[in-house]
């Protein structure tokens, strides 16, 4: 009976080496880079701007639904995004106020529907209370065209997505508006 | 030994390991807060005391899983073996909560039930890089639950050593889910930093260890006594036996220990019915053998514990001839009578 369990006992602590051993191998291989660092915490209190910098200057806007997304270029720091709602009291068109809200900047003009945060930046809470926020933008995101997204860390699930402001688009006729998901 | 249920047989062994084993957490617990915090100083406290206990649980699991093959490979390691049911227990409670906080910190605050959500918040099954970790965690917890909860000699006497050893045999399927829960979990996001490294040298420690004492256990069962007529088999020489200890043999494909102690000889099965500890490894003491894993004792001639006692192992007959000990290829029952044979003045 013991030399059948000892037999058992190599038998199950091969397989599982093996199995273990390949799923590590696996996961590793499996894994996919950030596209960007994760801010801090502590990072993200810093990008809770109180005014606009001395210089700053305005190079476009766009709609995020019922908000309004402006683009200002800074003599010395990076560009920033700034985001107001239209009223007090609602960060988005037929929603209540939500503290869970994040703002995220991503490259390029579409969205993945089974990823939509795939590279996508995290710039940081959403406004809620009609007061204008404003975030530093990554290096890139001059470069080329973008897109701003609001995700509810609740639901996980995307609230509103449109294109972030480009240089040259008017403050006073910004661009359609982005589209609510719900 | 046990005849009935008591939550812990205290003695003074006991209480030392059950310290060491509560310092040694308590100061590993200690030095990963002290650490964390100190490298990332914006670390919340739940989320350090979640990456504490996990990582407490997955060390102290390795240990666990090194200590029979240490044991196989040198005695000296058979006082770690002795309580190593505590040390499950507390991997279990240092992996309960690692989950508790978890729960709470990632589950407790949405409108889903938080079981239900550690089990269906992930859901992208299909994909490797994103493989749900959580409920690879759940699965291993509810093993180490089952184990834990059976980790007492009423279990193990309630569902007989084989069921009781088979059910204990699931910690390497709980090792494989743990290592896969930090594989596609927390690895994922240190990928860069020692964790792969750890996670590897624990892998291999494990393995390679198993794989070594494997190695030494098989090539002592494929020695093959010499057939020494009908029905018996020439073990060994007599003066190869230490006094108060024995010999371990391989008969019929089943272990056999053959002791010699003040000038006789008998031979039991080598499966301590506790445990199924080596008794072969053991020594006789007071003129019982002793099994060298829990000082289960069994007298040698019948092969029955002491009084008040009940348990039993088989017994084999025994021959000493020309200076060589034969052995009967067939076992009695547990608990027969065998006559120890004589060995005679001046050994051989």
């Amino acid at each position: 009976m013991i030399l059948r369990l000892r037999r058992a006992h190599r038998r199950a602590t091969l397989a599982a080496t093996l199995l273990a051993g390949a799923g590590l191998a696996a996961a590793v291989a499996a894994h996919v880079p950030d596209a960007q660092p994760v801010p801090t915490p502590a990072a993200l209190g810093a990008l809770d701007l109180p005014a606009l910098p001395v210089g700053a200057r305005l190079l476009g806007a766009a709609r995020l639904a019922d908000a309004t997304a402006r683009l200002y270029a800074v003599p010395s720091g990076p560009a920033l995004l700034e985001l107001q709602t239209a009223e007090s009291g609602g960060a988005v068109r037929g929603m209540p106020a939500q503290p869970d809200v994040l703002l995220y900047w991503a490259p390029g003009a579409t969205t993945d529907a089974s990823e939509p945060l795939a590279g996508a930046y995290l710039l940081g809470a959403a406004p809620t209370n009609g007061a204008p926020r404003r975030y530093p933008l990554p290096g890139h995101a001059l470069e080329g065209s973008g897109r701003l997204l609001l995700w509810s860390l609740g639901h996980h699930e995307l609230v509103a997505v449109g294109p972030s402001p480009e240089p040259g688009a008017p403050a006073s006729a910004p661009a359609p508006a982005g589209e609510v998901k719900r | 030994m046990s005849v009935g249920y008591r939550a812990v047989g205290w003695n003074p062994s006991k209480r030392r390991y059950d310290l060491v084993l509560a310092a040694g957490v308590a100061l590993y617990l200690a030095l990963f807060a002290l650490v964390s915090l100190t490298r990332h100083p914006d670390v919340t406290l739940e989320t350090v005391l979640i990456r504490a206990f996990g990582s407490g649980a997955l060390l102290l699991l390795h240990v666990i899983l090194s200590i029979g093959p240490l044991c196989r490979l040198s005695p000296r390691w058979l006082p770690l073996l002795y309580n190593r049911r505590h040390l499950g227990v507390t991997m279990f409670l240092l992996a309960l909560l690692h989950g508790g906080f978890a729960l709470v910190q990632f589950h407790a605050l949405g409108d889903t039930n938080p079981f239900v959500s550690v089990l269906t918040a992930e859901t992208s099954w299909g994909r490797l890089a994103r493989l749900p970790f959580q409920p690879l965690g759940a699965a291993a917890l509810l093993i180490l639950f089952l184990m834990a909860a059976t980790s007492h000699d009423f279990w193990l006497a309630n569902l007989t050593a084989p069921v009781w050893k088979s059910l204990h045999m699931l910690v390497y399927v709980a090792w494989v889910l743990v290592l896969l829960h930090v594989a596609f979990g927390a690895l994922q996001d240190q990928i860069e930093g020692p964790l792969p490294v750890v996670l590897l040298a624990g892998l291999l420690w494990v393995g390679c260890l198993h794989l070594v004492a494997a190695q030494a256990e098989a090539g002592h069962d494929r020695e093959r006594p010499a057939a020494a007529g009908e029905g018996w088999a020439d073990v060994c020489a007599v003066d190869s036996i230490l006094e108060g200890r024995a010999r371990t043999v391989v008969v019929s494909g089943e272990r056999i220990a053959v002791f010699r102690w003040d000038g006789r000889v008998a031979a039991l099965s080598n499966v301590c019915q506790h445990q199924n500890g080596p008794l072969g490894e053991g020594r006789i003491v007071d003129g019982c053998v002793t099994c060298p894993w829990h000082g289960y004792q069994y007298r040698p001639e019948d092969g029955r514990s002491p009084p008040p006692f009940t348990e039993a192992v088989p017994t084999f007959a025994v021959r000493v001839e020309r200076g060589r000990v034969l052995v009967a290829t067939t076992p009695c029952a547990p608990g027969t009578v065998q006559t120890p044979a004589t060995v005679p003045e001046g050994g051989a």
